[in-house]
């Protein structure tokens, strides 16, 4: 959420965001940057976040088509962190002709915001891509266990990653 | 956590009737990223009580309009016009506060856990909240939380709505009071005593009333094994799979 707000300051320039709640919790210790003030306009406190602007954001579209336009879901913040980013890249199922995206279900991130689009079908993978591939529950498993020590989660990386030059 | 009981429903169902008679008529209620039960209780109470409830489910997407992400729901609630929510604990407190940040210290940690996902915002900025948690046991139902992801009796100069009114659990469901503050122990599920309850709670109830949590009614089953299943095995399936086979 104060994430959220931290991109949303970035996307609209601003200096800092107020967030609701969040005052009376232990982020206010461990956040040194949140900030709190007496509301000018009210008899409240309210905390304030830093504006987030990410030099570089890396995304996975669903479809992007010749233009630079991408489609992404629209469970997710994408097009948010792509407007707060001063430079976007997104890795992409397909590419499709242009005008082709409209008429797919997600939200569309005009180019405009994009400065690359890198081809990279099952780039979501092992976790679900909307309209390509379900959440893959074996492989998740795989990952969880080999994350409990180092040296089998290297095994796991370097065996993932060839996999997935193959 | 059941005590043995010759009930025709399982622990999980009973949960979701109790949370499907959360939901009133005409409001907008909404379910959050891994609460696969609470959505199954407000699905079942678009089926059943309430048909004109207005719901918002995390990863069903019958059950979301927005284009702008979480980012877009979450403005909705903080602006007062989501009526009820559901959230989650490792731990929940007698003071009503949850933590989903770590277990110890927060530079030391035993375990480090996921996060808030919008906890400390929600619980202020949503009227009601009801508590949930799949496990029944001390140590997630402590006297204080090891980090306060969410505050139960937050800073008096906070602006809120409302609050936590309502935890469901495997065992039992509990009232919070606000004013006072702490829990009363409103029903204990069938099959459960009350000394088992509290030797799986830290802290002590402000009053236990001696009451059995209704079970859900044959109607209520059918509903949950047979339509509320299809629709939340597109977000929760190894849930879905687990429980229902």
């Amino acid at each position: 959420m104060s994430l959220l707000a931290g991109l949303q300051a970035g996307v609209m320039g601003l200096p800092f965001m107020p967030v609701r709640g969040i005052l009376g919790t232990d982020y206010i210790k461990v956040r040194p940057d949140f900030k709190v003030i007496e509301n000018p306009y009210g008899e409240d406190r309210v905390v304030l976040v830093p504006p987030l602007r990410p030099a570089v954001s890396l995304l996975h579209s669903l479809a992007a088509d010749t233009e630079g336009n991408v489609l992404v879901d629209a469970f997710d913040n994408d097009s948010l962190l792509a407007r707060a980013s001063h430079r976007v890249f997104a890795s992409t199922e397909k590419i499709l002709p242009q005008n082709k995206l409209k008429a797919l279900p997600g939200v569309l991130i005009p180019a405009t915001y994009i400065q690359g689009v890198i081809p990279l079908a099952g780039g979501g993978k092992p976790t679900r891509c909307q309209g390509s591939y379900p959440f893959e529950e074996k492989e998740i498993l795989a990952y969880l266990e080999a994350a409990r020590q180092e040296e089998a989660f290297q095994e796991y990386l370097q065996n993932y990653l060839r996999e997935g030059e193959g | 956590m059941r005590e043995a009981c010759e009930c025709p429903y399982k622990g999980e169902e009973l949960m979701m009737a109790v949370i499907a008679r959360q939901v009133w008529e005409g409001e907008r209620v909404a379910v959050g990223t891994l609460s696969p039960i609470p959505a199954a209780g407000v699905l079942l109470a678009l089926m059943s009580r309430a048909p004109g409830a207005e719901a918002f489910i995390w990863f069903l997407p019958d059950y979301w309009p927005f284009t702008e992400g979480v980012k877009e729901f979450f403005d909705m609630c903080q602006r007062g016009d989501v009526d009820l929510f559901f959230l989650g604990g490792a731990q929940i407190d007698a003071g009503a506060s949850t933590n989903l940040h770590c277990i110890g210290p927060w530079d030391s940690p035993k375990v480090r856990l996921p996060g808030g996902a919008g906890t400390g915002t929600l619980y202020c900025t949503v009227p009601r909240i009801v508590l949930f948690s799949e496990v029944h046991s001390k140590r997630t139902f402590v006297e204080k939380v090891d980090f306060i992801t969410g505050g139960g009796c937050p800073d008096p100069h906070v602006y809120r709505r409302g609050g936590p009114t309502l935890c469901v659990t495997p065992l039992a469901v509990m009232s919070f009071d606000a004013k006072t503050p702490g829990w009363e122990l409103s029903s204990r599920h069938p099959g459960v005593s009350l000394p088992k309850i509290r030797e799986n709670t830290a802290f002590s109830f402000l009053r236990e009333r001696d009451a059995e949590t209704s079970p859900p009614t044959g109607e209520e089953l059918e509903l949950l094994r047979g339509p509320v299943k299809e629709k939340l095995s597109r977000a929760y399936p190894f849930f879905v799979k687990k429980l229902w086979g």
